[in-house]
């Protein structure tokens, strides 16, 4: 992994912080990411994770501080922003009519990519015809990282990608953090597992 | 049309299990049942109205009132109505926004402007004369532009392009001068210029692509999804809680650490609505205009005075009584709290029937008919506690009923919904309307008094 590791900063960020009237949400923090990086975010509960990587991914405008996307402020509205950050924070909306190979088959349509293999990757291509109500929490985790890994990218924000998923299932998206670093893409990514960080993360930030 | 839209389209096609001529079959029963009688109702009622014409600064302010109202209905749903999933996977795509909203943008300008040109046009034909040819084109002409112009204010909202939307609001005063020449050319007098708002309104549209690019697809989202709440909550006929979710997070008074002596609820409940000031200030309001329109109600030719009054009572108590509401929805779960679920519901009905029987009264009392705006609040207050004691739907009432003109289950449902505000405008426009005085306090007591009995009995329940 660290071979693959490229300098040029790709996601920086500097004394970013947000804040509800005089209630702070999140410190000033610093970040950067770089291309081919895994940087984890972590901390107890109510540190602020997930609300950093919604400043990161643009989908929260901070109280102080930028986040520079190639230089450029991230802001979701860009085309270049939304073309480069491939984001799951929370539960992804999805359509309960598709199945879940009418959900891949849309995100290449709309990016007129093509891919075969995005739900086995993710050990739920058995479940390609199955409807997202049909699916466990733990299954609906997996596909939602299928997703997110499908569609083209230059960073993955994840907001503890690992949750619901036994340890089989957590080795299969190391798997896919692995492949899609190698590949050049960096991720951000808050979670509570030590040792996926301390597989994936180059970098560690503690809030 | 694009290639996601495409597929989706595709998918959509197959077969699926529901039937879709029952879908034909409700909507179709639906309007006959309720839409033409309340339209027919609703024209003979503003009948009388479209024969008066108002002073041209009268229309103009109106005009821009809409147009105000509009750009803030952009902020809790725009004409841009996507669907979570739409944003999350295809407007996250990498095409320009512009290009990824305009269908969404299309459809709501489309049904706008029909919406518009349905009032219209149902305004005009109440009249009690023929309209002139030419001057019903000129209306409809003006009615549609308006449509233009209302749905690029509404996006501006929207998108929040507060500048654009000051400049759009100041162009529909513009909008009120052409009803007024173009409403008098009805009857013959050809107002031309007033076709000025065609161009003007199509010439607006050069801001929408900046205004589709400037929305946030995380609040498309976020109203997909709030939307999509009220729409279950609504099914489910829980319309509390669909109200609720409209509700700005309360921000205000954080700090605040009132003392004053006061039961703890009523406390809570002034607390609350310090808290509110938006939703005070409405509740009020709404009791403000319902105790003015008392004495105008009473010596009113038609009914429809006396109901617009109840009915802002009615919101004017839903609005002031947030305390008791919470309680009733709590009720079944274990409370911490050292006074019991009866004695706090009767504490948590101080500060609505205070208030509202105050500013009714003072709000009537020009009118010198402050008794029966007193009597009229206690009436509203005790509708509104049988309202929100009702608890969860029956579940019986979901057993369909067939009969002879098809299933009516869904009519139950409608009365156990409407309920309390059934009893309100009826009993409350009826009395307000045809009798006078201590007659209509006497009325309006015992009616309060009644149903104050049937909330109890649901309380108990």
């Amino acid at each position: 992994m660290a071979d693959t590791v490229e300098t040029r900063p790709v996601l920086v960020a500097e004394g970013i912080t947000a804040s509800i009237d005089d209630q702070p949400l999140v410190v000033p923090t610093d970040i950067t990411v770089s291309a081919g990086e895994c940087v984890a975010l972590t901390g107890p509960n109510g540190s602020g994770k997930t609300t950093l990587l919604r400043l990161l991914a643009g989908r929260l405008v901070p109280s102080g501080g930028t986040v520079l996307l190639d230089d450029e402020p991230v802001d979701e509205r860009s085309t270049h922003v939304r073309s480069a950050l491939s984001v799951l924070i929370g539960v992804p909306a999805l359509y309960p009519d598709l199945t879940l190979g009418d959900h891949v088959q849309l995100v290449h349509a709309t990016w007129g990519s093509v891919g075969e293999t995005d739900l086995e990757r993710f050990g739920v291509g058995a479940l390609r015809d199955r409807f997202v109500h049909e699916l466990s929490s733990g299954q609906q985790q997996l596909f939602s990282l299928a997703l997110v890994f499908a569609r083209p990218s230059r960073v993955l924000v994840l907001d503890e990608p690992e949750q619901r998923l036994d340890a089989d299932r957590k080795d299969l998206f190391a798997v896919a953090v692995e492949e899609a670093l190698a590949d050049g893409r960096s991720v951000v990514m808050a979670c509570h597992d030590h040792d996926l960080v301390a597989r994936l993360a180059r970098r560690q930030v503690s809030l | 049309m694009t290639a996601p839209d495409r597929l989706l389209r595709e998918i959509r096609t197959r077969p699926r299990a529901a039937d879709r001529a029952t879908d034909l079959y409700i909507v179709v029963l639906s309007v006959l049942v309720f839409v033409l009688p309340l339209a027919r109702w609703g024209t003979q009622q503003v009948a009388p109205a479209t024969q008066w014409s108002p002073p041209w600064w009268t229309a103009a302010i109106a005009a821009m009132l809409v147009a105000i109202g509009a750009a803030a209905a952009g902020r809790t749903r725009g004409p841009v109505a996507v669907s979570a999933p739409y944003v999350e996977w295809v407007v996250a795509g990498s095409a320009p926004l512009a290009r990824r909203l305009r269908p969404s943008w299309w459809r709501s300008l489309l049904v706008t402007m029909a919406a518009v040109l349905f009032v219209t046009v149902v305004a005009v034909v109440s009249r009690s004369t023929w309209p002139d040819p030419v001057g019903a084109v000129t209306v409809s002409a003006v009615a549609l532009g308006s449509g233009v112009l209302l749905s690029v204010v509404w996006l501006s909202g929207q998108a929040r392009r507060w500048r654009n939307a000051a400049v759009l609001v100041l162009l529909s005063a513009g909008t009120g001068l052409a009803w007024t020449g173009a409403w008098r050319s009805l009857d013959g007098d050809p107002a031309w210029w007033s076709l000025l708002v065609v161009p003007v309104a199509v010439g607006t549209a050069v801001v929408v692509p900046r205004a589709l690019s400037a929305i946030r697809p995380s609040r498309l989202r976020t109203q997909a999804i709030r939307w999509s709440r009220i729409e279950v909550f609504a099914t489910t006929a829980d319309l509390a809680s669909a109200a609720a979710v409209l509700r700005a997070p309360t921000r205000l008074g954080r700090h605040w650490r009132p003392a004053f002596a006061a039961p703890p609820f009523v406390r809570r409940d002034l607390i609350g609505l310090v808290r509110a000031p938006g939703r005070t200030a409405t509740g009020l309001g709404a009791a403000a205009a319902a105790g003015s329109l008392i004495p105008i109600a009473q010596n009113a030719v038609t009914p429809l005075i006396a109901l617009i009054s109840v009915a802002a009572a009615y919101v004017g108590v839903c609005f002031l009584s947030d305390g008791l509401r919470f309680h009733a929805f709590d009720r079944e779960r274990p409370s911490a709290f050292g006074v019991g679920p009866g004695a706090a519901a009767l504490q948590h009905l101080v500060v609505p029937t205070a208030l509202l029987t105050l500013v009714m009264g003072s709000a009537a009392v020009l009118g010198g008919s402050p008794h029966v705006a007193i009597a009229l609040a206690l009436l509203v207050v005790a509708c509104r506690a049988l309202s929100v004691f009702k608890g969860h739907m029956p579940l019986e009432l979901l057993t369909p009923v067939m009969t002879p003109v098809g299933e009516m289950s869904s009519a139950g449902r409608l009365i156990w919904l409407a309920d309390a505000v059934l009893v309100a405008l009826l009993v409350g426009g009826t009395t307000v309307s045809q009798a006078s005085g201590w007659d209509a306090v006497a009325i309006l007591v015992v009616a309060a008094g009644l149903v104050a009995v049937w909330a109890r009995s649901r309380w108990r329940q």
